[in-house]
């Protein structure tokens, strides 16, 4: 079956969205694959999206499978939009889960769900041009919006870290210098090669505790200090609304059991 | 104050800027937005985080699984996307009137007031008040705000549009009197804008700077 809303020339609607006072556009090879696939017959349309490897050319770009649901969606084709959702899910799975692994493991499964929803409520939703990035920059508005989940989830994390933190008193036990905690000039976790970094993932930062894991994520990752002199820089102290002694607390602590991880390691 | 649409745009265009050019895209947005400082580190951390994770091994089987949930997800979305299209169109067809009579309902449903409405748009609660009773010409309103109320009121941006774009709202004594009731009159969305004593320069700034829906 000819894909029926094409004409004999392939109209690719523009961009309505505004952003900086400028109309959001399209980069020229999205626009043109876009018109390519749309010439297409509905059983090709879906067989050309559904295939081929990221690496090829003539990969289907993700900003085009966003467009081609838009508009089936627009004109009604419901099987075709529930094909090329099927090929977008299959597409993100992987990358949403990747993503998510900085959450607690018990927060995981909502934590996807939310995500799966946050992205595709606003992909279907066409009485809007609210998301019209996703046409422009597909993955760092993927990003943009797994985000927003993970730090929905965070909160949620650290109010659940916080209750269980009521039962120890953490400014009374402090016997640390309130000194910068001096960092290991070998331990760079931004450099370590991925099968290192995977077990550092998947094995030591099991071991930390939740307030511990984030402020070493914080530190060592986002590269946030533990207290600033500059009043508008965010801290790891102002973030968790302790004093810059109790995070250096936290931090000393998962750095010995990294430490202790990796001398077992022979790393 | 910047609304949520427009902080999303910024944080959209800065991660795509942030991929290629690190702390220094970093700077140069702080300086640009002082008052999303906080945002902005945050997002920038969640990006260098998001890369630094390794690809995670998955068995064939947990990936199927998950492709399912997801699946199931999306499907249920499609359903009730379609659904409410449905029965909003037949909704509209059956009493549109008593759909389009006012905003206050919902305003209160959602758990909001005119008050924080006009804080979440960057508008006064006047002017609120005034597109509640459609006192304002339709062609004049950016289609920004019709976008902003959808969001926050959990509605379609046609339902908004479709209000805002009926006659003016009668006052309820008019049938008291002895002549045919009159239509207020409709102002203009940029006057109303210019000579709002409770706007901020900011803010008048920023709704001046959107054009109209009929400019559009």
């Amino acid at each position: 079956m000819r894909n029926s809303i094409v004409k004999q020339e392939v109209e690719v609607e523009p961009l309505t969205k505004m952003s900086s006072g400028k109309l959001l556009e399209r980069r020229p090879e999205v626009g043109a694959q876009i018109a390519e696939v749309l010439g297409l017959d509905l059983e090709a349309l879906k067989s050309r999206v559904n295939g081929g490897d990221h690496n090829e050319p003539g990969y289907v770009k993700p900003e085009v499978v966003v467009y081609l649901i838009r508009h089936f969606r627009k004109i009604g084709e419901k099987a075709t939009v529930e094909s090329l959702t099927t090929t977008m899910i299959t597409r993100l799975t992987r990358a949403i889960n990747r993503r998510i692994q900085v959450i607690a493991e018990n927060l995981r499964d909502d934590c996807f769900a939310e995500a799966i929803s946050n992205i595709f409520t606003r992909i279907i939703d066409i009485s809007t041009d609210r998301d019209d990035y996703a046409q422009v920059s597909f993955w760092p508005w993927f990003n943009n919006r797994v985000m927003d989940t993970v730090r929905r989830h965070f909160k949620v994390q650290e109010k659940d870290a916080r209750t269980d933190s009521l039962t120890r008193d953490d400014e009374d036990d402090d016997d640390f210098d309130d000194e910068d905690v001096p960092e290991d000039p070998d331990f760079r976790p931004g450099d370590m090669p991925d099968k290192e970094r995977e077990l550092l993932v998947r094995e030591a930062l099991g071991l930390l505790t939740e307030n511990e894991r984030i402020v070493f994520l914080l530190r060592y990752i986002w590269g946030w200090k533990v207290e600033s002199k500059d009043p508008g820089e965010p801290t790891i102290s102002k973030r968790f609304g302790k004093t810059p002694k109790t995070i250096r607390n936290w931090l000393n602590s998962a750095e010995e059991k990294i430490a202790k991880w990796r001398d077992q390691r022979g790393t | 104050m910047r609304d949520m649409i427009e902080v999303e745009s910024i944080m959209n265009e800065f991660l795509a800027d942030f991929e290629t050019g690190g702390d220094a895209v970093l700077k140069q947005y702080a300086d640009r937005y002082p008052d999303l400082i906080e945002e902005l580190y945050e997002r920038a951390g969640l990006a260098r985080m998001f890369n630094f994770m390794p690809e995670v091994e998955m068995t064939p089987e947990k990936e199927v699984s998950l492709n399912l949930r997801a699946s199931s997800i999306v499907q249920n979305l499609l359903y009730e996307a379609g659904a409410t299209a449905t029965s909003q169109a037949d909704a509209a067809k059956v009493e549109e009137k008593a759909e389009l009579e006012n905003l206050t309902g919902r305003i209160v449903e959602v758990g909001e007031s005119f008050e924080t409405i006009g804080k979440k748009t960057r508008l006064s609660t006047h002017i609120v008040r005034k597109l509640n009773k459609r006192q304002i010409t339709p062609e004049t309103i950016p289609k920004r705000l019709f976008q902003l109320f959808a969001e926050l009121l959990s509605l379609p941006f046609e339902v908004i549009e479709r209000f805002s774009t009926g006659p003016p709202v009668i006052s309820s004594g008019s049938y008291k009197a002895d002549s045919a009731p009159k239509f207020p009159a409709q102002s203009d969305f940029a006057d109303l804008i210019k000579y709002d004593p409770d706007l901020s320069d900011e803010d008048k700034e920023y709704w001046l700077s959107i054009p109209p829906a009929s400019e559009m």
